[in-house]
């Protein structure tokens, strides 16, 4: 292997979906390239950063869903790529876990800071807007502590 | 002799009269001088806030040192995590202290804001609230009137507050649930009054990284207009508990999410509605979130201390309720928001 090799060629090493000749063409590059090494790496804890999200979001799933991620597969696989990237997120090896992470996720629901990729506010916004305020009306205590000392290892009240 | 005695009678009646204690004032007169006693007295003392929720609750315990009319240091000694660290409030600025950090974080004081908006919305209090004495206590040594607050609609005290008889400074307030259980206290300890509190007190300390606080956006208490100003068509409770009415709202831009906020309020217990029409949900993901529904739209909440967040969806608009009444009074508005 003279070049580098792309971010779907790792990802199709990592679920050893190459070729064989080309699995071990890319073992050995990894061998003596720190930076692929590195890239190589990133791939590993994402997938199994998504791996275990699925594993703590296991629950029996509702009627429908597996279909829903084989659907989503299909349809994927159907479409024609339109970057090089996202082919090789779609490819079936990666697909699956990362369908069955999206569906999980949606199914765990609302609250999620996947939730159809808008912003989520911080609930703790509005429990410090409403305590500021509470000082307009007569002898309540306003704000105690205000946000900018809570830190993270303040805010005994967020668990 | 007959009128010596006549003299002496004179005497010991004016004597009596002298010896004879200030007749209290008014509730509504002493209620109006005790919201405004920290602007005219100086004092030191030591604060405790205490916070009841339904599982837990929290203690926040602190020093504070109040140069009327507007200068203030309250010096955290509890919870540990702010042990040390402070707030010095200096005119219409607030300064936190962060002494862990090393950084000042410099805001506009919004409770001074809120402070005359405050003596605005005693009125409403007296609309709702029948203003009862109850027997004189003592705190410390000192005499102090006892003021109920009783619900005009309910019949049950929401609020009691101890204020001292020379001064007219709450000493001590209590603030009851809808079921009568406390929700918070907040009690002045080992008070001494004085004059005599040195300036550089509230002087900042030097060689901290200095950032400003995030600033929120002016409150109006013209809510018609803040509605109207939303960008969107805002949605409003058909239901309030008795006495409540809006009396502010702002729209703030939160992560480029406009967030229309209303209050609501019967004079003591206030109740927030927040809505976007971003599809920007509440992240509850800090918190432990309870399942529950509004008018059968999935919903969750949560509790801090005596207050309660509930957070609900409709469609792509989201809302969040806040505020210290029940879990059922909460569901109950947040219902009659929905279209």
């Amino acid at each position: 292997m003279t070049s580098h090799p792309s971010q779907e060629q790792f990802i199709d090493y990592l679920h050893g979906e190459l070729a064989p000749g080309e699995d071990a063409a890319l073992a050995l590059h990894l061998e003596g390239c720190t930076s692929c090494r590195e890239s190589y790496q990133d791939e590993v804890r994402l997938s199994e950063a998504l791996g275990s999200y699925a594993r703590a979001s296991e629950r029996e799933l509702p009627p429908g869903v597996r279909a829903s991620i084989w659907s989503a597969i299909e349809s994927a696989q159907r479409e024609p790529s339109w970057t090089q990237r996202l082919a090789g997120w779609l490819r079936p090896a990666v697909a699956i876990p990362v369908a069955a992470a999206l569906v999980i996720a949606a199914f765990a629901g609302y609250g999620s800071t996947l939730h159809h990729g808008s912003p989520t506010i911080d609930a703790a916004y509005y429990l410090d807007d409403h305590a500021a305020l509470t000082s307009a009306v007569p002898f309540n205590e306003g704000t105690i502590v205000p946000t900018a000392l809570f830190t993270t290892e303040n805010a005994d009240g967020a668990q | 002799m007959a009128r010596s005695s006549a003299l002496l009678s004179l005497a010991a009646l004016l004597t009596s009269a002298t010896a004879a204690p200030a007749p209290a004032p008014s509730a509504a007169d002493l209620l109006r001088d005790a919201m405004s006693a920290p602007q005219r007295i100086s004092y030191v003392a030591e604060v405790q806030v205490l916070r009841f929720g339904t599982q837990r609750s929290d203690a926040t315990l602190y020093r504070v040192e109040h140069r009327a009319p507007d200068m203030t240091r309250r010096w955290y000694l509890a919870p540990q995590g702010l042990y040390g660290d402070s707030i010095v409030t200096r005119g219409s600025m607030t300064y936190s202290v962060d002494v862990k950090r090393q950084q000042v974080v410099v805001s506009p004081d919004e409770d001074a804001d809120q402070q005359i908006a405050a003596r605005g919305n005693l009125s409403i209090l007296m609309a709702n609230y029948n203003v009862v004495y109850a027997p004189d206590e003592s705190i410390d040594g000192r005499g102090v009137h006892v003021v109920l607050l009783n619900n005009k609609y309910t019949g049950q005290t929401t609020m009691r507050l101890h204020i001292d008889a020379a001064t007219h400074l709450v000493l001590e307030r209590q603030q009851y649930g809808s079921n009568g259980s406390p929700i918070a206290q907040t009690l002045i300890e080992q008070i001494r009054y004085t004059n005599a509190i040195p300036i550089a007190v509230f002087a900042i300390p030097a060689g901290m990284h200095q950032v400003s606080g995030a600033a929120r956006g002016p409150e109006s208490t013209d809510v018609a207009h803040v509605i109207s100003s939303a960008g969107f068509p805002a949605l409003v409770p058909k239901y309030l508990p008795e006495g409540f009415s809006p009396i502010a709202g702002d729209v703030v831009s939160i992560k480029g999410v406009p967030t229309l906020h209303l209050i609501y309020s019967d004079g003591i217990r206030t109740v927030s509605l927040f809505q976007n029409e971003k599809d920007a949900a509440v992240d509850l993901s800090h918190y432990r979130a309870i399942a529950t529904t509004v008018a059968d739209h999935p919903a969750r909440y949560v509790e801090e201390g005596p207050t309660t967040l509930l957070a609900w969806a409709d469609g792509s608009r989201h809302f969040a309720l806040v505020g210290e009444l029940s879990l059922a009074e909460l569901e109950k508005i947040g219902a009659s928001v929905l279209p």
